[in-house]
């Protein structure tokens, strides 16, 4: 078994005996800077992209939360924030406070009737087109996640190996990932909180901070219910005694479920005050009980191939079966990941944690009838974690940044972002915008799809789901094989 | 060598992010921020006849933020009950659907109970399934303040089929049926079982429900309305389509209302008088449950149906260097029975507020 640098064993008492020398003081004898230059230059990327563009069906629900902050009604008074309050919040807030700088609504965009036969061809495009200023702020926001889960890849790299090299590519990885950077400044996906949440949380829990990876835990439910998923996993990590501790396991699940109560009393607190409770649970789970359709970047993605088009409309009209089916397989899965994790940490409880994470996740993403591209961004970050601690698999995260780009982007075409510089400025007629919107989504395919957009969507859904099975194939074999025992991280640091 | 992690940063940050965003979330709805957005306020100052017209004068009241102000006016003919009615909303997945978008049925729901709610509406808004809409329209004694609305395109064989009429009696007992997703009566639908050719009632269902001469067939799917009549300019309607909508001659000659937009002889919204109560028609399919709710809840909120005929409509800009703005208007029509209908509604995206007020008219 060979894992250079990950072999690591995060032991309890170096965070509680102030005697010891610390990564810091690792770091100390190699002068360093935070990367600053390349927060730059990811920072001005997102800052250049976010104000023109903007994927117009998911911001408009964005949109529309915010004007019910800025009317002063509740979050879920009105129906269309379909998720977890957390995100709700915040863009509400900016309502607010939108309103009380004397700002007009249309301080968050305009209804664009030009866009409205793209709509009605699509259902995927709407004539709502958030405003340059609008999509800066609320992208500040989503940016300030990316930053915030840079800085931990940087910080657990730096913990783990030491060397601030790798931290920093670590750091690159994350902060400058391309698919990152689209999700956030392009399109406004709020899946990169979700990124944040699972990463603090199996972070902190390493390092036996239980109460606070309970809250970071309840953070990422409360935003995008995924998370939940990693149940069985962080119980396994908290309860297998990985780490050795003075307290008592149970007395580290208890601060565990303690933070996360906590934490999940602060966020729904507000919905309890305002007895709002039942209907955020109708705008969260009816969307659920809805007919699915499948593909993207799951294994059902192999309907954009011709020959299984036909599974679209299967799926839809046996949408029970699958929906069960699917919610089986998941369930194996998670605790597969989990009882994999409990074996792995053996030998080597940083590398079990983080691959146990991304492949609960991925496999959640793998098995559900339908997964958006931005799924990948729940555990990319850990997966940037573990390629650059072990030294390994950058073509495989090159390949997961690649195939869920060109899927996203193929969706309604590259000029389908461009509806706030088409609306705001006259670089773009919207009227060309509609058009090549049309287009693009009605052109029939020219290779193996029914679309032209399925010439697109196939490879990259086949090379995503190729790509995480290949890496699971790598991953699960090693908590099967001999090896010569737990490498202490103060190993890895002392040879450093 | 031991490894100390360091992230007490981290702790740092989610504790001041769940302090920020929870205390954020109740700070914006406490008594003092909330009151500065719900800024809009209209009182009519003066209503006087000028021979053919009518003067209104209007005091609105506003923060910087409002930019605009819509207001609407129509004489009342006699019948002036301003009572807000229950409104019952079927959608029930046992039962097939027609014309629209998957998620419209229970969207519909979902989207005009909160619209409603926004606008401070006092009916009850439910949403009821194929046998509890059964319940109410067997219960024709409280059909004069109910509306039901049926944004289905299909009728459940339990309310209405080749056999079965529920729905004339209850509409014609005083009860307001709203229909979209194609020409109403065409089709019914049973439990459980997708529509076949068994489920056409066809153009005699239609003719049962709203007579002869009002829907022309055959329908015209995807069919728009491309002029706005004077009701959709005035309440900003949004909806189109006429691919089964009334024909607007029809409509006014029977004492109706064509609110909608105009596609030659057809409207994409009317509402025509049977017995007591009467059908409020979405003409075609319903591609998103967001707007026909907010159209809807416009309507219902201003009570067209009480008119006696013409409409006028307004856009008043508003200055952000005063919070308040005097509005003189000259209405291009007399009120035979001596009342006019004011509405005043915020026309701004998600804009809440609405009011609508009926006033006397001196000197007439």
């Amino acid at each position: 078994m060979e894992l250079p640098s990950s072999t690591a064993q995060v032991d309890a008492a170096s965070t509680e005996s102030p005697a010891v020398p610390t990564t810091s003081a690792v770091g100390c004898t190699r002068p360093s800077r935070a990367p600053w230059g390349i927060l730059g230059i990811g920072l001005l990327l997102r800052l250049v992209l976010a104000p023109y563009t903007a994927w117009n069906n998911d911001v408009a629900v964005w949109f529309h939360t915010s004007l019910s902050g800025y009317y002063g009604l509740h979050l879920y008074e009105r129906p269309g924030f379909s998720y977890p309050p957390v995100w709700g919040y915040m863009l509400q807030i900016i309502g607010s406070a939108v309103r009380s700088l004397g700002l007009g609504s249309n301080f968050f965009g305009v209804y664009n009737p030009v866009f409205s036969s793209a709509n009605s061809a699509t259902f995927d495009f709407t004539e709502v087109v958030t405003s340059p200023e609008f999509n800066v702020v609320f992208k500040s926001i989503l940016i300030g996640f990316d930053v915030a889960t840079a800085f931990l890849v940087y910080r657990l790299v730096k913990q783990v190996t030491g060397d601030e090299h790798k931290a920093k590519l670590g750091f690159a990885a994350c902060f400058l990932n391309p698919f990152l950077i689209y999700e956030t400044a392009v399109q406004g996906a709020l899946d990169t909180i979700v990124g944040f949440s699972v990463l603090a949380t199996v972070v902190l829990l390493m390092d036996g901070r239980y109460f606070w990876a309970g809250s970071a835990w309840s953070l990422g439910i409360l935003t995008k219910l995924s998370p939940v998923v990693l149940a069985p996993l962080l119980l396994v990590i908290i309860v297998g005694g990985f780490r050795s501790s003075n307290k008592s396991r149970i007395a580290q699940l208890g601060f565990f479920m303690l933070g996360g109560a906590v934490a999940t009393a602060f966020l729904l607190g507000p919905e309890v005050l305002f007895g709002s409770i039942q209907s955020m649970l109708h705008n969260v789970f009816a969307r659920t009980q809805e007919s699915v359709t499948i593909g993207g970047m799951s294994i059902t993605g192999i309907r954009y191939l011709r020959p299984f088009s036909g599974l679209l409309d299967w799926g839809f009209q046996n949408s029970a079966l699958l929906i069960r089916a699917s919610s089986a397989a998941q369930v194996v899965s998670v605790m597969a990941w989990a009882i994999w994790t409990a074996v792995m940490a053996r030998k080597d409880p940083v590398f079990a944690t983080l691959a146990g994470t991304v492949g609960t996740l991925a496999s959640i993403m793998l098995l559900s009838p339908i997964s958006n591209p931005q799924y990948v961004l729940w555990w990319m970050p850990c997966l940037a974690a573990l390629a650059v601690i072990v030294g390994k698999w950058y073509v495989h995260l090159g390949v997961l940044t690649v195939a869920p780009l060109v899927f996203t982007v193929a969706i309604l075409g590259p000029t389908a972002v461009l509806g706030p510089l088409a609306t705001y400025t006259h670089l773009m007629p919207a009227t060309d915008l509609n058009a090549q919107v049309i287009s693009w989504y009605l052109a029939p395919g020219k290779l193996w799809g029914a679309y032209f957009a399925d010439d697109f969507f196939a490879p990259a859904s086949i090379v995503t789901v190729g790509t995480v099975i290949l890496l699971f194939a790598r991953w699960i074999p090693k908590a099967f094989v001999l090896s010569p025992g737990p490498t202490q991280l103060s190993a890895v640091a002392d040879a450093d | 060598m031991r490894i100390n992690f360091r992230w007490t940063w981290v702790e740092v940050l989610l504790c001041v992010l769940l302090v920020v965003v929870a205390a954020g979330e109740i700070l914006i709805y406490s008594a003092p921020v909330i009151r500065p957005e719900q800024s809009l306020g209209v009182t009519v100052k003066s209503v006087s006849s000028a021979g053919p017209s009518i003067r209104l004068q209007l005091a609105v009241l506003h923060s910087p933020a409002d930019s605009a102000i819509k207001l609407a006016a129509y004489p009342l003919a006699k019948r002036t009950d301003l009572t807000q009615p229950a409104v019952f909303v079927y959608s029930d997945g046992d039962y097939p659907t027609a014309g629209i978008a998957p998620t419209v049925a229970q969207g519909v729901f979902d989207h005009l109970k909160g619209e409603l709610s926004a606008r401070e509406y006092r009916g009850d808004v439910t949403g009821v399934t194929a046998s509890e809409l059964t319940d109410v329209f067997k219960d024709t004694s409280k059909a004069s303040n109910r509306m039901a609305v049926m944004m289905t395109g299909v009728m459940p064989d339990k309310l209405f089929s080749r056999t079965i009429d529920l729905v004339s009696p209850w509409v014609q007992a005083g009860g307001t049926l709203v229909w979209a997703g194609g020409a109403i009566g065409y089709w019914d639908g049973s439990r459980g079982q997708a529509l076949s050719s068994t489920n056409v009632v066809g153009e005699s269902g239609t003719k049962r429900l709203l007579g002869s001469g009002v829907i022309q067939y055959p329908t015209s799917f995807g069919r728009q309305g491309t002029v706005r009549s004077d009701w959709a300019s005035a309440l900003d309607l949004g909806y189109k389509f006429t691919g089964g909508g009334l024909i607007r001659d029809t409509v006014t000659a029977r004492g109706g209302v064509a609110l909608g937009w105009y596609s030659g002889l057809y409207t994409s919204v009317g509402f025509l008088p049977r017995g007591s109560g009467g059908y409020l028609i979405f003409g075609g399919e319903v591609p998103d449950e967001a707007s026909i709710a907010v159209d809807l809840t416009k309507i219902v909120m201003s009570h067209p149906t009480l008119s006696s005929g013409p409409v006028a409509g307004k856009l008043v800009p508003l200055s952000s260097a005063s919070s308040s703005a005097t509005v003189d208007w000259n209405l291009p029509f007399n009120a035979p029975n001596g009342r006019i209908m004011v509405i005043a509604f915020d026309p701004s995206p998600d804009g809440v507020y609405f009011a609508s007020q009926s006033v006397a008219v001196t000197g007439s």
